[in-house]
């Protein structure tokens, strides 16, 4: 007779007061980069980490054709160029002589990145970008050519979906009654609304010139506007018309006007992290630990958790029971459940799996 | 006699990490004990060790042996007392796919071979490039640049053919592999003319990672693709252990480094197809996983498979709703949805991809995406069965979303809803993850496969009787007799209907179902068999091939209420007639829309009371990230 276990554990969200925090800051690995900080250096957010320059296209010139030579070994002779140069245009890249006779022409802006058999390919440049650090803290690792790692600390709080934008600004929270403070006074800020995003919210943001927007919920026909806007955007619940769960909505009340990053990232497959908001809040004397180290807590009895699926979502209840074989639900499926006592003394399985462990 | 190996096979899925301890008892392999756990390779600690040593110590646990060292090593080969075992074994279909260029010289030919050897492993086909397909040099170059391949798989040139073709080709991928940087170069897998191996060894073996396969196709008539398919999932093991997160540790450790849990499916539909002993013609399996799905078939003698990466009812569940037309999805939904609410419920998913459904609707929306899903897998690789549909011995489900349900009813009617047999089939499901451990155990113990196939490992859900085409819902078609210990039941069927009969595992009983008018079981009038029990029983379903959903939509609600509660003894629940009402679609919003309708309107506020300058303090921008996909890119950079 096999032996089964099965122990599945249920989702994890960072909310803390009061971390630390480590951050990879890198650049799009199509870009040719140099990191300008250094190992211990202090940054802001608005800190330029590095650069780089962006490439699309590679250009193959066939000197040796153009010109016309009957050996491919002769264009060295012939090379108003070398390799790496980085060239304009029209430039002459290889010819008898600058100015006149056949000559070959850079087609575009760009370096020489390869001279053989007669030909010359030209890496096309297209503009320089500058990376933002996009977070205070120290430089704690440099990845060569690449970016960096940065420590910082504040308040964390994560959600479950971004535009893959990241905003720094001051938080504000949405008024009830909506905005009527002078628009201007909403520039460049980051807004929190606990109400589902609406086409007016994204019209506003960009009218008001947000730097982001942190709302619970936002239905799937705004999902292409909000990739093509500017400013970032943080769930905290999902797609639909989810609002914000009161723990997040209390938290983020308490650190209204504070200096914010929003690092809005947008899910993929291999999730590398989670779009959260990071807080600019006083430094403790005590020392704390790393964010990420606090985020596998055992599921036992007692522990406070929130479901994360209808019927139940955004509900808070405790684990009373964990059981070690699969639960009948009403839908006909058994699966993995705990069984959740809710604030309002109703008891319910709820599978692990729809639980979310607040740390 | 069996020599005593023991063995301990670990799967990575993007959701759950399964290991099983297996060894020999009573001179033949046979499952020991088995653990499911949480996959440790995404945020918050990216190292799929952690679940690994969660995973291995229940199995201490409950077995009483010691598996791993004080260093979290697993301890092999076995010692005294039972510690440690012979070999280790894993396999991985969790994290992103190979990203391939095939490179080849005639797309209908060395191309077609390298593109069939691809399946059977996590391969993204990003492009092809061959000799005459239009593009110039310099563009064959960008595309290979562009593309950022993880794998370029070479193909090319006939035994005894022509070289030069095959020269200025492996120049094309040298010429790349020199314009990127060392840590960014694609493996490459040379499948082509052995008589250039030398050549491209001298040309490529210094710039990367170079495979040499055997010509996959050696001449005009000839496909040889084993070489070839065993390189490709030596690259996914390479890149498997470059991309951190624990795998170069575990793959350390393992008998056969890390293997695509793919290739295991078609091992085994390979085998039953094969076994006399068990006398079967054709098997598919599919597993439907979070992130991908993999369905191997044999079918009269050819076996397929076929993966995608962008199937699954997890994190890529918003997937099926962008590829699949919303109607193939919306006819399994018993009650009226708009499309943005598919949309809501599978971006839903996608962000938190374990979760499970507990309302009705939402197990009605979360089987719809499963079943266009297959549906979709099944077409793209065996389309002819949308017309004729196939008859197969077995069907075996696999993945948390056919064999997690806990209910076999349910996990039956998806099956047959999904796959759409006709005649008698016999249905399975792999809970245990068998089929993954078994891919590996191949190469190792190849008697092990054999002796867990055959011992009855996976979880036999029912035996399923279909009608073929479409029988008319208000005529008998199908008389049912069926005896189980002289005990005789009689039961007719109208057509469009599902009726289960309930056999328990151990019992077995002669069935005998005759097919009335003009309507045929898999192209008999009648069939005559006797039936093991299983944990659903015998399912007969006469709803017709395709199968035939109302085109009234309340009648249609109807019907997927009482085939749900009939497969899976859960009470019909009608849903009220507001629900079955039209339900406003709302439309995908574009920016260019948005800013039209409502910007005017907020401008004209904003222009006359807009004073004053403002101290911009905040600033928005990009997210970088190393890897960035492609398609995102184009969202970082303003275009």
């Amino acid at each position: 007779m096999m032996s089964q276990f099965t122990s599945i554990s249920p989702n994890q969200r960072l909310v803390l007061p009061y971390t630390r925090v480590k951050r990879e800051v890198l650049l799009p690995n199509n870009l040719i980069g140099t990191v300008l900080v250094r190992v211990g250096q202090q940054v802001n957010p608005n800190t330029v980490i590095a650069s780089g320059n962006r490439t699309t296209q590679h250009h193959v010139v066939n000197c040796a054709a153009e010109l016309g030579l009957r050996r491919t070994a002769k264009l060295t002779d012939v090379l108003m160029v070398k390799l790496g140069d980085v060239v304009k245009q029209g430039e002459v890249l290889a010819g008898q002589q600058l100015q006149r006779g056949k000559r070959s022409f850079a087609p575009v802006d760009g370096q020489v990145v390869a001279i053989e058999d007669g030909t010359l390919i030209i890496r096309q440049i297209i503009d320089r970008v500058d990376l933002l650090a996009g977070m205070r803290g120290v430089v704690t690792d440099v990845r060569p050519g690449r970016g960096i790692e940065i420590e910082g600390s504040g308040a964390l709080l994560q959600g479950v979906w971004g535009n893959n934008r990241r905003a720094v600004g001051s938080l504000r929270l949405e008024p009830e009654r909506g905005i009527e403070m002078p628009p201007n006074e909403w520039r460049g800020t980051i807004m929190v609304t606990s109400n589902p995003v609406t086409a007016v919210t994204l019209v506003r943001m960009e009218q008001l010139r947000l730097a982001g927007l942190i709302a619970p919920s936002m239905d799937s026909t705004l999902l292409e506007v909000a990739l093509q806007l500017e400013q970032a955007i943080l769930l905290t619940e999902g797609f639909g018309q989810m609002s914000m769960h009161n723990v997040l909505q209390s938290r983020l009340a308490r650190f209204e006007k504070r200096y914010a990053t929003v690092h809005a990232v947008s899910p993929r497959s291999v999730v590398t992290r989670h779009p959260e908001v990071l807080i600019a809040v006083g430094a403790t004397d005590e020392e704390v630990p790393l964010s990420e180290s606090l985020a596998s807590p055992e599921v036992s009895v007692g522990v406070a958790v929130r479901v994360i699926r209808e019927p139940y979502h955004g509900q808070i209840g405790k684990i009373i029971k964990v059981g070690r074989h699969s639960s009948a639900l009403s839908n006909g499926l058994s699966v993995p459940a705990a069984v959740v006592k809710f604030s309002n003394g109703r008891i319910e399985p709820i599978p692990m799996t729809n639980l979310e462990v607040f740390t | 006699m069996t020599q005593q190996t023991s063995i301990l096979a670990a799967d990575f899925g993007s959701i759950y990490t399964r290991v099983l301890l297996i060894d020999v008892v009573d001179g033949e392999y046979r499952f020991i004990a088995r653990s499911e756990v949480r996959t440790t390779a995404g945020y918050p600690s990216f190292d799929v060790q952690l679940g690994l040593r969660q995973g291995i110590h229940h199995i201490e646990r409950v077995t009483g042996r010691t598996l791993i060292d004080a260093f979290g090593n697993i301890i092999t080969p076995e010692g005294e007392n039972r510690v440690g075992v012979d070999h280790f074994l894993t396999t991985a279909s969790e994290g992103e796919p190979l990203r391939a260029v095939v490179v080849g010289l005639i797309a209908g030919v060395s191309i077609e071979s390298g593109l069939r050897a691809t399946e059977g492993a996590y391969v993204q086909v990003l492009d092809t490039l061959s000799l005459h397909d239009g593009h110039t040099y310099q563009e064959k170059l960008n595309l290979l640049l562009n593309h950022k391949p993880n794998l370029i798989l070479m193909t090319g040139g006939l035994e005894g053919g022509a070289k030069q073709p095959i020269l200025e080709m492996i120049k094309l991928v040298r010429q790349s592999l020199n314009l990127l940087p060392e840590t960014e170069r694609p493996i490459v897998i040379y499948a082509g003319n052995s008589a250039l191996v030398q050549a491209t060894k001298t040309d490529l073996g210094e710039l990367t990672t170079l495979l040499i396969a055997d010509n996959v196709r050696p001449s005009i008539d000839t496909e040889d693709l084993d070489s070839a398919q065993l390189q490709i999932a030596f690259a996914f093991d390479r890149l498997k252990m470059t991309q951190g997160r624990g795998y170069a540790e575990v793959g350390a450790m393992s008998s056969v480094g890390l293997l695509p849990t793919a290739h295991s499916y078609r091992i085994v539909t390979d085998y039953l197809g094969r076994s006399r002993k068990r006398n079967l013609k054709n098997v598919v399996a599919v597993d439907v996983g979070s992130s991908s799905s993999v369905l191997a078939s044999y079918y009269n003698g050819d076996n397929h498979s076929t993966i995608r990466a962008d199937i699954g009812l997890g994190r890529s569940a918003i997937q099926i709703v962008e590829r699949m037309p919303i109607d193939s999805i919306r006819r399994w939904i018993p009650f009226a949805v708009a499309e943005a609410d598919v949309r809501n419920y599978a971006l839903n998913k996608t962000l938190q991809p374990a979760t499970i459904p507990l309302t009705r609707k939402d197990l009605y929306l979360e089987y719809a995406l499963l079943r266009a899903g297959i549906e979709h897998l099944l077409a793209s690789q065996r389309p002819e069965w949308q017309h004729t549909p196939p008859h197969l011995d077995w069907i075996i489900g696999a993945g948390s979303a056919l064999a997690g349900t806990g209910n076999y009813g349910l996990s039956s009617m998806l099956l047959l809803d999904a796959v759409q047999p006709s005649g008698v089939s016999q249905l399975y499901t792999d809970p245990n993850g068998l089929i993954p451990a078994i891919g590996a155990l191949a190469y190792i113990v190849p008697e092990a496969v054999v002796q867990l196939l055959d011992g009855n490992n996976l979880e036999h859900l029912g035996t399923s009787i279909s009608l073929d085409q479409a029988p008319r819902p208000d005529q008998k078609v199908l008389k049912i007799i069926i005896d189980v210990e002289g005990q005789e039941i009689t039961h007719t069927m109208n057509g469009g209907e599902l009726f289960v009969h309930s056999l328990s595992p151990g019992k077995v009983a002669t069935v005998h179902a005759l097919a009335l008018g003009s309507n045929r079981i898999g192209g008999k009038q009648q069939v005559k068999f006797q039936a093991q029990g299983s944990f659903a029983g015998l399912i007969f379903d006469t709803r017709g091939r395709p199968i035939s959903l109302s085109t009234d939509f309340a009648k249609r609600s109807s019907q997927l209420v009482n085939w749900l509660a009939q497969a899976s003894h859960i009470e019909p629940q009608e849903f009220p007639h507001f629900e079955l009402q039209p339900v406003e679609e709302r439309n995908m919003t574009t920016l260019t829309e948005l800013r039209n309708s409502q910007m005017s309107q907020l401008a004209r506020h904003a222009s006359t009371e807009w004073v004053g300058d403002a101290t911009y303090h905040g600033w928005s921008g990009s997210i970088f990230e190393g890897d960035v996909a492609q398609t995102d890119l184009k969202r970082l950079f303003k275009e």
